[in-house]
């Protein structure tokens, strides 16, 4: 019969093995996708999100600064990627011409 | 005036002021207050601190303490802390400034471009003594450890 703080012990383990294994499956159905480089960037997002937001309590205080980091710079990588596909858009179109054509001349 | 009389008189003000017999009547008292000006002194400064004690109440212990648990257990569910721009900068200044640079240099992509982001998160992680993948077991449910 175990005691309630070993039982809270036997919880808090479990709760972040329940987040690595959703970590996990997420990361690895993301490196099937490729969204220029932002399909990290939005899991990055979401999982922050879920960690930093204060329903159902209790709010997140330890590590709270990961997921604080974890969304700016996400946040960033986005911004970041949209910028660069609008100021080399026709690069980017140029690429994937000559993609097609290297496709076709297979 | 002797210093008998004196102290019989003081003994006798502080047994009326508490309720009890005195062996001398007010009217003595008094009479002898208006020509002994160190009694005078004396009673009073006796009766200030009377009136001070008087004023101090017991503290009273709330047998009933969960509204207040209650209400500190909400406050500090519903309340996050401030947003912290230290762990963002450790790892954003790196790994911006790298890709800036690789931008700006317009560097040609090779295995080295690619593995030193990650070093650079490494040794963050390094100097901030920290293992994103280590299972933590001291958290408690309850609030968590600092």
């Amino acid at each position: 019969m175990m005691n309630d703080e070993q039982q809270d012990r036997v919880n808090v383990v479990l709760g972040q093995k329940y987040a690595y294994a959703t970590a996990a499956l997420l990361l690895g159905i993301a490196s099937f996708i490729n969204l220029l480089g932002m399909e990290k960037a939005i899991l990055a997002i979401i999982f922050a999100r879920l960690a930093l937001k204060s329903d159902p309590p209790p709010v997140l205080v330890k590590h709270r600064e990961w997921g604080q980091a974890g969304l700016v710079l996400g946040i960033l990588q986005v911004v970041l990627i949209c910028v660069l596909v609008i100021i080399f858009r026709h690069e980017l179109r140029g690429i994937l011409e000559l993609l097609s054509r290297l496709q076709e001349a297979k | 005036m002797t210093d008998i009389n004196c102290e019989s008189i003081l003994i006798a003000d502080m047994a009326l002021r508490d309720g009890e017999e005195s062996p001398l009547g007010r009217q003595e008292i008094e009479t002898h207050l208006r020509n002994c000006e160190r009694c005078r002194l004396e009673i009073e400064s006796l009766r200030t601190v009377d009136e001070l004690l008087s004023s101090q109440q017991r503290l009273r212990q709330e047998p009933n303490i969960w509204p207040l648990v209650s209400a500190r257990l909400e406050a500090s569910a519903g309340s996050a802390p401030p947003f912290s721009w230290r762990v963002v900068l450790l790892f954003g200044i790196p790994l911006f400034g790298y890709k800036a640079l690789l931008l700006i240099l317009q560097a040609a992509p090779s295995l080295w471009s690619k593995l030193i982001p990650m070093i650079l998160v490494i040794a963050v992680f390094g100097y901030l003594k920290a293992n994103p993948f280590k299972i933590n077991s001291e958290l408690t449910l309850r609030g968590e450890s600092s």
